[in-house]
């Protein structure tokens, strides 16, 4: 690991998060600089996925980092580093989808929503090329939209593991919950996103992406 | 292996979590269950079409807004102790001077209180050990009872006629006061009663010298 000559320590690019983090609750900001350049996108990524607004997602991504500084004198490696911000992530977004069942909505929201609530299948012109990006855009849109329909309790652990890419024992560990009750979790919002997708794969077999067997 | 059991175990086998012979089971169930197949078909659909959503790049200035946020907290901390200091006197002002007031106001009272225990109060002359006889016939006192006794008094009790009667002399003066607890004492001859003023009175008729 290469190493700084003034002060032996690793450089910044080469630390690990914990030590990083150590080192920010020593008062070191450039190591503060390294930690949000690694996560940015990771945060503002999960907190689009869970829910489903990007503005919301930048906030939220802030304010988790912002929380992670204000903590750096008190954090200690008893927790991965990586879990901890996760947690802080996931608290901010819970907290603000609560928030939002109880904002009362204008009665054009609430027509957008009902809208939303029905995934609409574009009938695709068959004279036109279809344009590959644009499709792969649109079948992202409506997989979000199957997400944002799922309840919140088996919608973050589903997007933790099939969009994160987190293991079962990282998520019990954020979600603080038992490993089964992850997999159980996961197990149904899967179900309820093939339902919902079910249609639109039968429209458009072989453009929804597949997943190769291990 | 039976259909009804492979439903959850397709999403595993997918993501290769099963161990080996139960994988190998149930890729052998698929290979001659039509209904397993279409099944395995939608859930490898649905795990590929989950890796599809897009991500999002944060926008060209988030580094520099979070910047700005902890470079405002800072600033902030740094003087953290002044608005503490200042935030406690100021919401507690109305507190801090009641409760000056009602210390200096303990301490004059707890002053006055000391004062007056300290005081020389009315002296009361022990009781006689040996009660003193009781006024013979001929001797005469008679006064009024005051209504209270104060300092200038001297209180003394002697037993008569089975009562204590309180004689009371005035500091300085000749007169002598006899107050009888009840009005059924006889006074001695000489005493006349009048004017009951907490009990039996006497006019004071004439009194030179103090019989006691």
């Amino acid at each position: 690991m290469a190493r700084n000559e003034a002060d032996g320590l690793p450089k910044l690019s080469d630390d690990s998060d914990e030590n990083l983090m150590l080192r920010v609750g020593q008062g070191q900001r450039a190591a503060f600089d390294e930690i949000v350049r690694r996560y940015t996108r990771k945060m503002v990524n999960l907190a689009y996925q869970i829910t489903g607004d990007r503005d919301q997602a930048e906030d939220i991504a802030q304010e988790t980092f912002l929380r992670a500084y204000k903590s750096a004198a008190r954090y200690t490696e008893m927790a991965k580093f990586s879990t901890w911000l996760y947690t802080i992530a996931i608290n901010l977004c819970r907290n603000e989808l609560r928030r939002r069942r109880f904002k009362p909505y204008s009665l054009e929201e609430m027509a957008e929503r009902e809208d939303e609530g029905k995934l609409r299948v574009d009938i695709v012109d068959e004279r036109s090329k279809p344009d590959a990006d644009l499709e792969r855009k649109e079948i992202s849109l409506f997989v979000q939209r199957a997400i944002a329909m799922v309840p919140t309790k088996f919608r973050v652990p589903l997007v933790l593991r099939d969009i994160q890419d987190l293991s079962y024992e990282e998520i019990g560990a954020m979600l603080k919950l038992p490993e089964g009750t992850v997999k159980s979790r996961i197990n149904r919002a899967r179900l309820k996103v093939k339902e919902i997708l079910t249609p639109i794969m039968q429209e458009k077999p072989g453009q929804m992406g597949d997943h190769d067997e291990v | 292996m039976k259909c009804n059991k492979t439903q959850d175990l397709l999403w595993a086998l997918c993501e290769g979590t099963l161990d080996r012979d139960t994988a190998e089971a149930l890729n052998e169930h698929v290979r001659s269950c039509e209904s397993c197949r279409q099944e395995l078909a939608g859930v490898r659909q649905t795990l590929g079409a989950l890796k599809m959503v897009a991500t999002i790049e944060p926008r060209a200035d988030f580094q520099e807004r979070l910047r700005q946020r902890i470079d405002a907290w800072e600033a902030h901390r740094q003087v953290w102790w002044l608005t503490v200091v200042g935030a406690f006197v100021r919401r507690n002002r109305k507190i801090l001077a009641t409760s000056a007031m009602a210390f200096v106001l303990a301490l004059c009272g707890g002053l006055y209180v000391l004062h007056n225990a300290l005081a020389p109060g009315p002296v009361l002359i022990q009781q006689a050990a040996t009660p003193a006889a009781a006024p013979s016939e001929g001797t005469g006192y008679e006064g009024i009872v005051p209504a209270a006794a104060d300092q200038d008094f001297v209180m003394r009790e002697i037993p008569y006629q089975s009562q204590m009667v309180t004689i009371i002399r005035k500091e300085g003066a000749d007169t002598v006061y006899t107050r009888f607890p009840t009005r059924e004492i006889t006074p001695p001859r000489g005493l006349v009663r009048d004017n009951y003023i907490d009990g039996p009175a006497v006019t004071p008729v004439s009194t030179s010298e103090p019989i006691y």
